[in-house]
């Protein structure tokens, strides 16, 4: 607090304002009064002399009876971040001696554990410089509580034992101790070499190190996957926390968020014993108990008797299978089903009661024989073998032998097909051989090939709709009727002129002006006379020129009818004279 | 003309080279086939193996020539590269039975590998092939097509061909949808399988990365993103991380 606020807060802002207003003479007087006889004085100090890894402590420099010029200098410390928070200044006057201290924090967080010295730091003050004592820090590694000193979280990972099997399965509890704060994101454990299985939590409270904790245990249950010293965790989480040393204008502080991290774990994973192997051993590791029976007893062949196997106890339930019964060979066995019962939230212990329905096939039989189960039991460190007695049977002979009728109730027993034991044998033949090329979908001739049936489509619905348009209009067809006429019999009058053939010529010249004329000209073709070029063709905007040439193209096939004589030279000249008119007339508007 | 024969003839010996070529290839193929089989009788998978493998490579490819790969690869304890193989096998025969029987049991022997399966109206896409689904699609949409076309044609033929356009119209957009699953399934996306005897799957793309679950040989996982050295996948319990890529064998579409 300011010198100015301080003397605010003795006097009330009424009474400050009017003993401004009153005259300041009288303050000059009493300040004047007032002296600062101490001496300028440096300290620093730790909130904590010792955190944990994921903590930070707060470094306090106070400078007192004297006001720093400009901030502290904090020498460099390796593997320490350093950040400055806040300063504060107060002033007070006791017994009309003023004295006034200035602090500087600043939120020390280290990167390793370790033990760190800060060295003096250099304060200047009035142009002469003043130093701090030395100040030591002790970080310990994450979640290792330091003795007598309360924590205000951090993990634990704890195991039952340190020794374990391969495939024993085991609980693994993740600890989280609190005082207070809030959970950010659930506990991360990297599972190298075992396989974790689902996580069971509850919570409760729990006195450590004369501190009542907030207790959140993570319980999952673990299975080592391979022999040897191994490390498991450490567990990691995200844990928001309030921190003390910084707080906003109202007061209120501020959350900080911390990463805890527990100790790892060292684990010794033993193998299973390869001695003393028992022959029914098929992979069960706990302690377990067995029961076996079977009904009916009294049956006829080929009737089903439903034989049970209850296994109770404790340990990995995922690998219990029924054994294998290889002296039931004059039965026929059908696939059995399953139901476990878990007696804890794990999955750790419980019940697996298997059903299988035999039918014997013979009415020799008289016994159901028994069979063995063997685990291992990880805490004797032995396998044990249960032998199950065999059940007397009484198998009558009958003609009939019905199926049984199954009451399947999981997958293995619904599949038609048995679980297969081994892999179907190698091909002997290499079969046809064909390049891993591309699939077909996305080759360039492929998908090409499917736009010719659609562009074929296309071009049909566009003849399609060219066919009805030329349906509509009589004119265009005619139109395209007599083009192709004249491209047709042209060649023909070429040919006429070259044979000489004056007489078909002339016949077919006319014939085909007549054609053009009548389509030009909208007219039955036979009604194209020499006085329709005059009358129609006017109008119609044929040049002068061309109804002279037109003239003279009728006049001489009129002649040509009453003396046909023309050489081939002349009926050449004459063909070619059509085809310009043909030409011109095609200018001729219709 | 003569020009124009020369092209024929050079065209002529151009595909009767290739004949001779391709048929000395699947010779030899049959030859180191029968090698690799001899091998794999005596027990000896390891060579077995490498020598399918060696065929594989070097050319064309049969259900048969990957089946084998993938019961050598199993036998000499590398269940991720048979799993590879039957896959592979699988894509060219999707129905063959003992090649499902196979990566079945292969599966079955490697923990938690199981990516999530496809819904079960999904899992008919599977019966046929991508080609298969593709040269369906192709003749049934190119019929179509045709009576469409003919009905344009012959406009007397519209009513006659009605009732057949419906339904091969119909057929064409069901086989259009099935080789649009086909292709989701076999070419979009990638999957991939752990060929190592442990693969630790990390948090980030390095070294330095925390460690975040281990898979054993065999385990299958979506490829999320592939950088560099280092794949992104996802298993079947939806965790994501990071490993080598040399630590996989990638397969493009879905398990």
């Amino acid at each position: 607090m300011s010198y100015q606020y301080w003397l605010t807060d003795l006097l009330g802002a009424a009474g400050w304002k009017s003993w401004r207003l009153r005259g300041s003479g009288l303050l000059a007087f009493c300040l004047a009064s007032l002296s600062l006889q101490a001496q300028v004085t440096v300290s620093a100090s730790l909130d904590r002399a010792s955190i944990s890894m994921g903590e930070s402590a707060t470094l306090q420099v106070t400078v007192q009876n004297g006001s720093a010029d400009g901030s502290p200098q904090l020498p460099p410390t390796k593997d320490l971040g350093v950040a400055a928070t806040r300063t504060y200044q107060q002033t007070t006057i006791v017994n009309f001696q003023l004295s006034s201290t200035q602090t500087y924090n600043y939120q020390l967080t280290p990167v390793k554990p370790g033990d760190f010295i800060i060295k003096p730091i250099t304060v200047i003050a009035g142009g002469k410089s003043y130093f701090t004592s030395a100040l030591r820090l002790q970080v310990t590694p994450a979640s290792q509580a330091p003795p007598g000193v309360p924590k205000e979280a951090f993990l634990k990972l704890e195991v039952p034992r340190p020794r374990v099997y391969v495939g024993e399965p085991f609980p693994l509890d993740i600890k989280l101790y609190a005082l207070q704060g809030r959970l950010i994101e659930e506990p991360q454990l990297p599972d190298a070499g075992f396989i974790i299985g689902k996580v069971v939590k509850h919570q409760t409270h729990e006195n450590y190190q004369n501190q009542s904790y907030n207790e959140l245990t993570y319980r999952r249950m673990a299975t080592a996957t391979k022999p040897g010293k191994t490390q498991l965790g450490p567990a990691t989480m995200a844990f928001a926390m309030v921190d003390t040393t910084r707080a906003d204008i109202f007061g209120q502080f501020a959350q900080k968020t911390v990463t805890l991290v527990s100790e790892p774990i060292t684990l010794q994973v033993m193998p299973l014993p390869a001695t003393n192997v028992p022959s029914s051993f098929a992979g069960a590791i706990g302690n377990f108990s067995i029961r076996f029976w079977a009904g009916p007893t009294n049956v006829a062949v080929g009737d089903p008797i439903t034989v049970h196997v209850q296994i109770v106890g404790q340990g990995s339930f995922d690998s219990l299978t029924l054994p294998e019964q290889t002296e039931w060979r004059e039965f026929k066995v059908y696939p059995p089903t399953s139901t476990a019962l878990a007696a804890d939230d794990l999955g750790l212990s419980g019940t697996n009661s298997f059903e299988q329905v035999v039918v014997p096939q013979n009415a020799e039989i008289t016994q159901l024989a028994g069979f063995d189960f063997s685990f291992f039991n990880p805490t004797a460190g032995q396998y044990r073998t249960v032998r199950m007695p065999s059940i007397p049977i009484l198998v009558r002979a009958s003609a009939a032998t019905p199926q049984p009728n199954l009451s399947v109730t999981n997958k293995a027993a619904s599949s038609e097909r048995p679980a297969a034991t081994e892999i179907v044998h190698i091909k002997p033949d290499l079969g046809m051989l064909a390049p891993l090329a591309p699939p077909l979908i996305l080759r360039g001739w492929f998908i090409g090939l499917q736009f010719l049936a659609p562009l074929a489509w296309i071009a049909l619905v566009l003849r399609r709709r060219n066919q009805e348009k030329l349906a509509r209009n009589p004119r265009l067809q005619r139109r395209r009727q007599v083009a192709r006429m004249i491209r047709g019999t042209l060649p023909d009058l070429a040919r006429m002129a070259s044979s000489g053939a004056v007489e078909s010529f002339h016949a077919t010249a006319f014939r085909l002006l007549q054609e053009k004329l009548g389509e030009r000209l909208d007219l039955p073709a036979s009604a194209i006379t020499e006085a329709v070029i005059d009358e129609r063709l006017r109008h119609a905007g044929a040049q002068d020129s061309l109804r002279a040439r037109l003239h003279e193209l009728f006049q001489m096939f009129n002649q040509a009818r009453y003396a046909p004589n023309s050489s081939t030279a002349e009926l050449a000249g004459l063909l070619s004279k059509i085809e310009s008119v043909l030409t011109d007339l095609e200018r001729v508007k219709g | 003309m003569r020009i124009q024969c020369a092209g024929f003839y050079r065209t002529l010996l151009a595909v009767t080279t290739a004949l001779v070529v391709t048929g000395n290839a699947a010779g030899s193929a049959e030859t180191d086939f029968n090698q690799a089989n001899q091998l794999y009788e005596k027990g000896q998978y390891g060579p077995a193996a490498l020598a399918y493998k060696k065929i594989a490579d070097a050319g064309p490819v049969s259900p048969a020539l990957l089946f084998n790969e993938g019961n050598a690869w199993f036998k000499a304890g590398k269940v991720g590269l048979a799993i590879t193989a039957y896959r592979q096998a699988e894509n060219l025969d999707p129905r063959n039975p003992d090649i499902k029987a196979n990566l079945r049991f292969a599966r079955d022997q490697v923990k938690d590998s199981h990516l999530s399966q496809k819904p079960r109206w999904l899992r008919w896409v599977s019966f046929l092939s991508l080609n298969e689904w593709s040269v369906l699609f192709s003749i049934s949409s190119a019929g179509w097509f045709v009576l469409l076309g003919l009905r344009k044609w012959k406009g007397s033929l519209k009513n006659t061909f009605s009732g057949y356009t419906a339904s091969l119209g119909l057929l064409s957009l069901g086989l259009a949808a099935a080789l649009g699953l086909a292709v989701q399934q076999r070419l979009v996306g990638k999957t991939s399988v752990v060929i190592l005897p442990e693969a630790v799957i990390r948090r980030g793309p390095y070294e330095e990365s925390q460690s975040y679950f281990t898979a054993t040989d065999g385990t299958e996982f979506v490829v999320l993103e592939e950088r560099g050295d280092w794949v992104e996948v996802m298993d079947g319990s939806q965790r994501i991380g990071w490993v080598p890529r040399k630590e996989l064998n990638i397969i493009r579409g879905g398990a």
